[in-house]
Formats: C-alpha cells, structure tokens, sequence
C-alpha cells in the first residue's frame, strides 16, 4: 500500500507562548493536488515548515512520503520540491547560478529539464537576481522547485508577484505534475485559484485545521459578490427571493448581489431586464468558510 | 565556484579576503621598513620602553627590547593583530551562518537534500580558509618586508609568524560561529565574543600587575597566543593545540546546536 504524500498527526507548534498550528491533523494523497488555504497568519507557513524540518514541532508529528521529516530529512528533500512564501536568492548571483548551485547540491539535475521549465516560464537566467522583479524571482524559485522532477511539490503561496499569463502557465505546469502521477500542496489565499487546480483543500483559521472538503463542495458554499447594472432602478425585492441570493441592496440602476451555489437563477431574473453589465468580485474565502460553518461543514 | 556550500562560501568572502590580507599585509611590510631606523636609534628606543610603566609593557606583549626584530615587530604590530583580525573573523562567522538565516537563503539551502551538519562544517571550513589565506598574505607580505630590508629571518619563518595569529583569532571566530549556530539575531554572537576577545586581550595586559587576577591570567586565551614567539623562540606547540582544541569545541557545540535549532528568517 502505498503511503500518503503527506500526513500530520496532532501537529502544533508554538513559538514560544504565541500559536504556530495546533493538532493538525491531515492526510493528502499521492497525485493530487491540494490546496492549503487560510488567512495571513493562519499557521499556514508554519505547516509547511515543519514538513521540511526547518522547524521543529511542538507536538505532533509528521511524516513525507512515508519518512519523518526530522530522522530522514535528506531523504525526504531529495524527494520533495519547495517554494518558500517569501523566497530570498543570492542576489550577486545569476539565475543560471543560483540553479546551477542547487543542482549541485542535488548531485545533478537534467539540464534539459531546467531548460524546459525556463522555457515555459519564460524565465531569464542571466540577469543578476538583484535586478529582477519579484515575479521574475518568483519563477527562478519555481524552477529550483520543480527541476529536479520530485515526487511531492510543495509550494507556499506560489503565484505571489506572477503576472496572470505566467499563472496561468503556472496551472498548467501543477497540472502536469498531477498527470504524472505527482503530488502538489500548496498554500493559497486566493480562492478562484483554488478552485481551478485543487481536488481538495484543507482550510486552516487561527492555526487550526477547520475543514478538508473537496473543491466542489467549498463551490457550492462559496459566496460570489457581484454588481448588475441595468439601464434603470430595477425592484430588488424580487432578486431576494431566488434561491442562493444572501443579500440585494440597490444603488440607482445597481443592484449589489451576494450569491451562493448556482449563478443560474440570478442570472435568468436578471435577463429579464436590460441588463447593461456584470461586475464580479473575488470570492472571498473567510466568507466561503463562514458559509461552511452554517452548512455544518465544518469537521 | 557553485558546487558545493565550501566552494560559495569561500568565493563569496573573496573580497573581504583580499582587503583584509592586503591591509594587513601593507601595514606589515610597511612597519617592517622601519625597522632598520628604529634598530640604529636602539639605546633612545630601549631607554624609552623602560620608561614605560610596566601596564603599558604589558599591552605590548611585554616585549624585552625594540632593537630585535622580534620585538619591534611585536611591540608595534602583532601584540594586537589577533584583535584586529577577530573584527573579520567574529563578522564573516556571524555573517555565514544568523546573515543566511535573517536573509531567509538558509531556507533555500535546508530544502536540499544536504543534512544541518554538513552545512554547519562546510560553512566553517570556508571561515578556516579564508582566515588562513588572509595570514598568509600577511606572512608574504612580512616575508616581502623583511627582504627588502634585507633581514636574515628565513622566509619560513616570516610565514610561520603570519600564520600564527589564526588559531587565536580562529577561536574568537569559532565562539561567534558557534553561539550564531545557537541563537537568533546576531547580538548575543557578537557580543560575546567581541567580549572574549577585547577583555581577553586587556585583562591578559593586567593580570601579571595583580595578585587577584594573576589566576585568571590563562584564561584569557589571549596568554596562549602571546607567549609564543615564531621570530625569536619559535611557536609553542602545546598552546597552539590548546587553541586548536578550543575551536574544536565550539564548533562541536555550534553543530549540535544548530542541528537542534528553528530555522526562522
């Protein structure tokens, strides 16, 4: 049988006196790709530090690809690719520097495959890091994450400072990594990207692991803030009564809308009017799992 | 110059390398050149130094006579060489370990596949390297000085008197490196050993002037340096394998520390 990607058994951490994590318990399985998700401050940094090893737990325990980070961590980073969430590179160096650095401390990587990924990233390696934009950076980090081809990725906030083309390149390199069979974990505040990529997510507030569901049931609860503008004041009392809709408030020709679930129905009462535009908001997460609690969602 | 932590380590302090030694190095080749005017003026520089209180004899190593070349050298250079050397040693040994963790690269290097140890030894031997390579270039450059002056001092023996600071500053070095290994910010590693070093090198001065603190007189570390003259009577081997031996120690200390410790940018 094989072993989970990863599984945390009761792991928490303090610094100190102030939280870390506390009892986090969790399994993520091989091929799949997971999305850890929770407010700045969550604990999500922490988690992924401690599958590392970087940090210690308080309690707990944790274990990669079958292995204890801490009694076999070599073993465990030989197999696993990170991106921390605030990545630093040595900024004398080039980009093909930093990557040849790495690659020697991994006793070798394909070169083509470093090609590859710096292709599709459309990465420059020449350039000093000093001079490169956060985003440039960002993608030196994830090459230096993937290069080597590892059973498990684990990326902590990886799109941060990526302009939406390069996420989008970004998605489907994750996707890839699931076709081969690989897993991906990472960390994310943003919603929609999790819901594009993951087949699961772990929910994480005040250091606490709240909810693992399936990306399809966080959907159904998601809450979706959205503008309609008509071509006059329209009645919002109707608007009220469709199923999903938690709250109307009208502006002149707008009606501000929240909805729940399906955008189907709102969407059909709205046809009936002439309806000029739609503005759409990111969903917002703290209200997706506040939506969680209410449904009883919550584990 | 990427391939291992050793190799980047050491190619990174290439600079400080450079300065330090060639500093030192010009400061020795140029006090040397004195030499010749100081030994011709001998009687009025000896009857200066016995004029001098025996406090101030003693921060300058206690040396015997200006006239030798042993003990102008001393006297005016390598009583105090280990303490400026130590201002590179204690900042390049804090600086390779609490700089690569506060800069958050030490994140980077922990996500290879390369154990704590490994990282700790090859740090430390690039800090061993690049102090050993500043001494001799402070050694040739003596060794330059001393031909020049046409001195009869073999050139092994300039070499030797280059080197012989390193495994006292390596020490102040290693106490820096350890505690950086141990402990968060770079404070507590720079004040101690700084600490260490300074007070080593003023209480050593004073200790043979009091009854109280003649005791404390071998544990400044300090007094294992000094007492050794590679110019005059040759190194003591015992006292540099007891300085050797202090570094081993801290080092021991700073690799289970640093096995043991958070790694929090």
């Amino acid at each position: 049988m094989t072993t989970p990607a990863i599984e945390t058994e009761g792991l928490t951490k303090y610094y100190g006196r102030s939280r870390g994590i506390i009892d986090v318990s969790l399994q993520v399985e091989r091929g799949e790709i997971f999305g850890f998700l929770g407010p700045n401050g969550a604990g999500k940094t922490t988690t992924i530090r401690l599958l590392l090893d970087l940090i210690r737990p308080t309690r707990g325990h944790a274990w990669v690809l079958g292995l204890d980070p801490q009694r076999d961590g070599v073993e465990v980073r030989r197999r696993v690719g990170y991106l921390p969430g605030e990545l630093a590179l040595y900024p004398d160096l080039t980009g093909q520097q930093v990557l040849e650095y790495a690659a020697h401390l991994r006793n070798g990587v394909p070169q083509k495959e470093i090609a590859r990924l710096a292709d599709r990233l459309e990465a420059d390696l020449n350039r000093p890091i000093r001079s490169l934009s956060h985003g440039n950076r960002q993608k030196i980090g994830l090459i230096m994450a993937m290069m080597h081809r590892p059973e498990l990725l684990i990326l902590d906030e990886p799109t941060t400072g990526l302009d939406p083309l390069m996420q989008q390149v970004l998605y489907e390199l994750l996707e890839e990594v699931r076709r081969d069979g690989r897993t991906v974990f990472f960390s994310s505040h943003i919603l929609p990207e999790v819901e594009r990529l993951c087949d699961r997510v772990g929910i994480l507030r005040e250091g606490q692991l709240v909810a693992v569901e399936t990306v399809a049931d966080l959907k159904r609860v998601a809450v979706r803030r959205m503008d309609l503008v008509f071509d006059g004041p329209v009645d919002p009392e109707p608007f009220r009564a469709i199923p999903g809709v938690r709250e109307v408030t009208a502006a002149g020709s707008t009606l501000h809308v929240a909805v729940q679930g399906s955008l189907d129905p709102l969407i059909k009462a709205a046809a009936q009017h002439t309806l000029l535009n739609i503005i759409t908001y990111e969903p917002n997460l703290e209200e997706a799992f506040l939506a969680f609690y209410r449904e009883g969602g919550a584990q | 110059m990427m391939r291992s932590v050793f190799l980047k380590t050491f190619y990174d302090q290439r600079k400080s390398i450079l300065g330090w030694g060639l500093g030192l190095g010009a400061l020795a080749y140029f006090t040397l050149l004195f030499y010749p005017s100081v030994q011709k003026a001998g009687e009025f520089y000896d009857q200066m130094l016995q004029s001098f209180p025996p406090e101030a004899l003693a921060f300058l190593g206690n040396i015997r006579s200006f006239t030798t070349i042993d003990g102008y050298m001393t006297g005016s250079l390598l009583s105090y060489l280990p303490l400026v050397l130590a201002i590179y040693a204690i900042g390049a040994a804090v600086g390779l370990i609490t700089g690569e963790v506060e800069r958050g690269t030490m994140d980077i290097l922990l996500a290879h596949p390369i154990p704590r140890w490994r990282v700790v030894l090859e740090k430390y031997a690039a800090l061993v390297a690049a102090l050993t390579a500043i001494c001799l270039i402070f050694g040739l450059s003596m060794g330059a000085g001393g031909l020049t002056i046409g001195s009869d001092v073999p050139p092994g023996t300039w070499l030797l008197t280059g080197l012989h600071p390193l495994p006292l500053t390596l020490l102040y070095g290693t106490v820096a490196f350890a505690l950086a290994c141990a402990v968060r910010g770079r404070a507590a590693a720079v004040a101690t050993a700084t600490a260490l070093s300074v007070g080593g090198y003023i209480l050593n001065g004073l200790a043979p002037l009091s009854e109280h603190l003649r005791p404390l007189e071998k544990w400044t570390v300090y007094y294992w340096y000094i007492t050794g003259r590679p110019l005059e009577d040759g190194i003591i081997l015992e006292h540099v394998l007891i300085l050797l031996g202090g570094s081993l120690l801290f080092l021991l200390i700073g690799l289970v520390a640093f096995g043991r410790r958070d790694i929090i940018p």
